[in-house]
């Protein structure tokens, strides 16, 4: 009974938190300080998970979220010019069209999960080991299994990376004649006629 | 292959402890839980101080000095001193920094820092919490440690300090691929992510020698990994003096300071703890084989000194690493992880994963 | 092994990726033709050796006569967008393209979007669905962006990116609330559970609303001309097609396998849906003066013919969709083929810059007329034939009046087809301009692509063949 409570003064403590943090991220009009309020929703949501016992999730939650993309959000922010990059002013009626349109979003899903009847899951309290779980059903090829979403998200993660080093990939710089690959900037220097090329330590070859 | 007589290791925590009496009297839980606490903010101080300490005296040696002589018997009351002084300097803030976020760097690595602290096997009877989460928790932690120095070297508006923040992230971010592909060769042996089963799964030999080589090689790129994301030299370019004169804390003074400093030796002790119950058998006692007499003789040294015992060992391989290499360069720093370390680490996990369903590892249980 | 085609098409895209690791810039010409190889093996594995229907990984993975079709479909524009890309990655072109490279990395990556969308129609749950939308729409934003040299390219990948983030979320938060309503991922079981209910109705709105952005239908068409005019060539081909096709795919999968009771109560939303994008892509597209631009709103336009398959939820629209697909994958390609080839060789892409084009190259005006006059829907070429069908979909289905709106827009794109055509045979041509070389592979590519447009409006057996298997599938 007692845990009971707990768990739910928790929830709703948490919850009202992690609201004011979201809204927090949303209005700062400093990027750090968005992306550090952000590191707290992402951390309560973390919290969540906890209390509804899914500890694998949260500890992935903590690792991915925070421990990678709050800090990669950093990391770009400090290599931006500015942080008062968010400064510009927004017309009076953009703003209100735009507050509009979330609030009218708020209040339909709000009121739409309010009047239905959700699906709602046995509550188990088993103390299964469900990291061990978790890893067994990704591989799994039966019906309980998650091996096909696993392997296309593999390969998604795969084509992502190198979708990012290419376009993060430095070019050649454009006094450089053309090459296809752009990747190997000093073959273009095969093309120039012998008298120009420059030897390995910088001094002309004639 | 258990041995008739060996004595079985049960591990309470003190968080077990503490829910045990929760149900009859709960002011008895609370009062657990309070020590606990004090005990960790005791043991922070404690760590700092012996560790700073420890650090000049070693240093100095290496270097043929003597280091502090001054306070006390062979200096040994010079941490006290220094803590006083850092306490009672003045705070300084620069004008333009961002003064919020200026406040949450350092705290934010500090309590990093002693979350880890809060998990860690110290004997079967000393561990505050056993999370189900176990090394999963530690690999989540680190990541965000660095978030601290990040913030710390943004927000005090100055150029060092955002190279020296910069440098740290990218430095950590990248070698914490490394760290995790080490830790996961252990999880894999000891199946389980909890540390107190992974020091328990050590019962017959340690994991650095029992995995037939995998286990060395990840405890090397652990130590390597480790070392660059608590940013101790050779990979100290974070805060590399010479070039940003103090990096991330250049702004730092204090007690702001003081919790930089302080995160940094702690986390040198929480890297030895993390490697010695991984690799090195935690609270374990050492064994050989079936020779009985010598196991004996091994199990009557109490698993907490054992502990001590090899983090201290570890902590001195980390301060000599320091006053041995010298310090790499980034391009350097980011090779070596990227197209050395990570192939490795991979490789090393595959033949983890082969040497486990081939059992080929020494005294499979 | 039902899934043997996507296995070849990962097994290629991975060897791709070492091989390209082991060779030198000049031998990496070897890896267009190995991507080629790859998706034509896979293509004839799925011909040879897949039946119409399988179960497999747990009930997580189908194959039914509809999605075997749609494999079809994304393997053919996979393939024909190698066959006219690799001109401009080898560097075979008369004026160079800077930034353009990497083309181990190209092709793994279109490989990967390509297996994408074949997972897409295969899946049969809520996380492999949206798991394998992202695979076929992720490495579109960094093919969009390929010219690294290129601010236009920049931008338009940016744009892409922020809104497809945006539809992404948009459909994560309606198949969560499915989910939610439902208790499961499985799509039949969903299929069984659900109850009106403001929800279910919040959920369908989300859904629609990302696949809108994968179709391009017209509220939520914003990104497309950006994005296909900053583009390379050889992607806004890949995108204007394929990608349609998934999120066609991934309409069919919502509408047809959940949603089948629901789906005579939608028929309304769809046809405006379908007549308002038709109208605004036909209507916008007759001012614009890039040709990239102009044919990213013939696209949006033909989204709005293809979306009348849907309309009233009749059996028969599904053939009729299918078949209109085919047919404009491989009519609106042999256009790009068209733009991709002209770009190459003068890097220009104006509509004006066509002008004369019958005096220099007459036979290759006459193809892309071919195909522009395809597009529009004129008789006896194919897309007139899927248009043909789709329309008596729709009045079947007593949507008369869109049928009325659809052919004053096939009409009106007539017009603006036309001004193209126009440049190119009644213009004069430039004094000094001369004939333009093309590389053999690009012409043969032409040449089939024009020849099967042709043949798929005078033989009716494609049609008849899918319509029969498809039909008899849906009748089950």
């Amino acid at each position: 009974m007692i845990e009971r409570a707990m768990i739910t003064i928790l929830f709703y403590g948490f919850a009202a938190a992690a609201i004011l943090l979201a809204l927090a991220v949303t209005t700062s009009r400093n990027l750090l300080r968005a992306a550090v309020c952000l590191m707290g929703v992402l951390l309560i949501q973390a919290a969540f998970y906890l209390l509804l016992s899914a500890d694998f999730l949260a500890g992935v939650q903590v690792l991915v979220y925070v421990g990678g993309i709050v800090v990669v959000i950093a990391f770009v922010v400090t290599l931006t010019r500015s942080s008062q990059l968010l400064m510009d002013h927004p017309s009076p009626l953009r703003m209100s069209l735009a507050f509009a349109a979330s609030a009218g979003f708020a209040v339909v899903s709000i009121a739409s999960l309010w009047v239905s009847a959700l699906h709602q899951p046995g509550m188990s309290h088993s103390k299964v080991d469900s990291t061990k779980a978790i890893g067994m059903a990704l591989l799994d090829t039966g019906k309980t299994g998650y091996v096909l979403p696993f392997e296309v998200v593999s390969v998604l993660l795969l084509a992502a990376v190198i979708g990012g080093i290419v376009i993060a990939r430095k070019t050649p710089p454009p006094s450089q004649p053309f090459t296809t690959g752009g990747d190997k900037p000093g073959e273009a220097d095969v093309t120039l006629p012998k008298s120009q090329r420059i030897s390995k330590d910088g001094r002309d070859s004639r | 292959m258990m041995s008739v007589g060996q004595p079985a290791w049960e591990v309470v925590t003190v968080a077990d402890r503490a829910e045990y009496w929760l149900e009859s009297h709960w002011y008895f839980a609370v009062a657990y839980m309070i020590l606990a606490v004090l005990a960790v903010a005791a043991m922070v101080v404690a760590l700092g101080m012996g560790l700073i300490y420890g650090e000049r005296k070693i240093a100095a040696h290496f270097q043929c000095r003597m280091g502090p002589m001054r306070v006390g018997y062979h200096g040994i009351l010079q941490s006290i001193a220094d803590t006083i002084k850092l306490l009672l300097k003045e705070d300084i803030v620069p004008e333009r920094a961002d003064k919020v976020l200026h406040l949450v760097g350092p705290f934010l690595t500090l309590v990093v820092t002693i979350l880890i602290l809060g998990v860690l096997p110290y004997s079967p009877l000393l561990q505050l919490a056993d999370v189900s989460l176990g090394v999963l928790y530690l690999t989540a932690l680190s990541g965000l440690s660095v978030l601290g120095l990040l913030l710390g070297g943004w927000s005090s508006n100055n150029k060092w300090s955002l190279l020296g923040g910069m440098r740290a992230a990218a430095q950590v971010i990248s070698y914490e691929i490394t760290a995790t592909l080490a830790l996961l060769v252990v999880t894999m042996f000891a199946g389980t992510l909890t540390l107190s089963g992974i020091v328990q799964s050590q019962a017959q030999g340690w994991w650095v020698w029992r995995a037939h080589g995998v286990g060395l090689l990840s405890m090397g790129l652990f130590m390597i990994a480790a070392t660059a994301e608590i940013n101790r030299t050779p990979f100290d370019i974070p805060e590399g003096e010479s070039e940003l004169t103090g990096g991330f804390h250049t702004e730092y003074s204090g007690l702001r300071f003081a919790f930089f400093f302080l995160a940094e030796f702690i986390n040198m002790f929480v890297v030895a703890g993390i490697t010695v119950t991984l690799f090195l058998g935690g609270w374990m006692p050492l064994r050989i084989g079936n020779w009985e007499t010598f196991n004996n003789l091994m199990g009557l040294i109490p698993p907490s000194l054992w502990f001590l015992g090899k983090v201290v060992v570890m902590v001195f391989v980390l301060m000599w690493f320091r006053w041995t290499f010298p310090r790499m360069r980034v391009d350097q720093l980011m090779r070596l992880e990227w197209k050395f370390l990570l192939p490795i680490g991979f490789i090393n996990l595959f033949a983890a994963a082969v040497i486990i369903l081939c059992k080929w590892y020494f005294f499979p249980v | 092994m039902i899934f043997l085609p996507e296995l070849i098409v990962v097994v290629c895209a991975v060897a791709i990726l070492l091989t390209d690791l082991w060779l030198d810039e000049r031998r990496r010409v070897i890896l267009a033709p190995m991507a080629a190889i790859g998706l034509v093996v896979a293509m004839a594995s799925l011909i040879i050796s897949v039946p119409q229907n399988g179960l497999t990984l747990g009930g997580r993975f189908s194959v039914d006569p509809v999605g075997w079709w749609f494999k079809v479909f994304f393997l053919l524009s996979g393939l024909i967008t190698i066959l006219i890309s690799l001109d401009l990655l080898d560097g075979r072109v008369g004026v160079r393209m800077r930034g353009i490279g990497f083309r181990g990395e190209y092709y793994t990556v279109l490989l990967a979007t390509i297996l994408g969308m074949m997972v897409l129609v295969s899946a049969r749950d809520l996380i492999t669905l949206y798991v394998s939308l992202e695979l076929a729409t992720m490495p579109l934003f960094v093919l969009t962006a390929w010219r690294r040299d290129d601010a236009q390219s920049g931008e338009a990948g940016m744009k892409y990116v922020i809104f497809g983030a945006m539809a992404s979320a948009c459909m994560l938060y309606g198949l969560g609330l499915l989910y939610g309503l439902t208790g499961s991922t499985a799509l039949t079981a969903i299929d069984r559970q659900l109850a009106n209910m403001p929800a279910f109705w919040l959920a369908t709105a989300m859904l629609v609303a990302g696949i809108g952005f994968k179709l391009t239908i017209v509220p939520f068409h914003f990104w497309a001309a950006d994005v296909y005019q900053g583009a390379p060539a050889p992607v806004t081909a890949y995108l204007s097609v394929a990608s349609k096709g998934a999120g066609l795919a991934f309409a069919f999968q919502i509408l047809y396998r959940w949603m089948d009771g629901w789906i005579a109560d939608a028929a309304v939303g769809v046809a405006v849906f379908a007549a308002l994008t038709m109208t605004l892509g036909n209507t916008v597209a007759i001012v614009q003066h890039n040709i990239k631009r102009f044919m990213a709103f013939s696209a949006i336009s033909q989204a709005g013919y293809l979306v009348m398959g849907f309309v009233g939820g009749l059996p028969e629209g599904i053939p009729a969709m299918l078949f209109y697909l085919l047919v404009y994958a491989v009519t609106n390609l042999a256009v790009f083929a068209c733009i991709v080839w002209f770009s190459n060789q003068t890097g220009k892409e104006q509509i004006e810059d066509y002008r004369g084009l019958a005096r220099t190259n007459p036979l290759i005006a006459l193809t892309m007329m071919l195909g522009l006059f395809s597009l529009a829907g004129i008789p006896p070429l194919s897309g007139f034939v899927g248009k043909f069908f789709l329309f008596s979909v729709a009045s079947k289905a007593g949507f008369h009046w869109l049928v009325a709106v659809a052919a004053v827009n096939s009409t009106i794109s007539l017009y603006y087809y036309l001004r193209i055509v126009r440049q190119m045979y009644i213009e004069p041509a430039d004094k000094d301009s001369t004939r333009l070389p093309i590389t053999p592979t690009l012409a043969a590519t032409l040449m089939v692509l024009s020849a099967t447009q042709l043949l798929m409006g005078i033989i009716p057996s494609l049609y008849e063949t899918i319509s029969s298997q498809t039909l008899a599938w849906l009748a089950r």
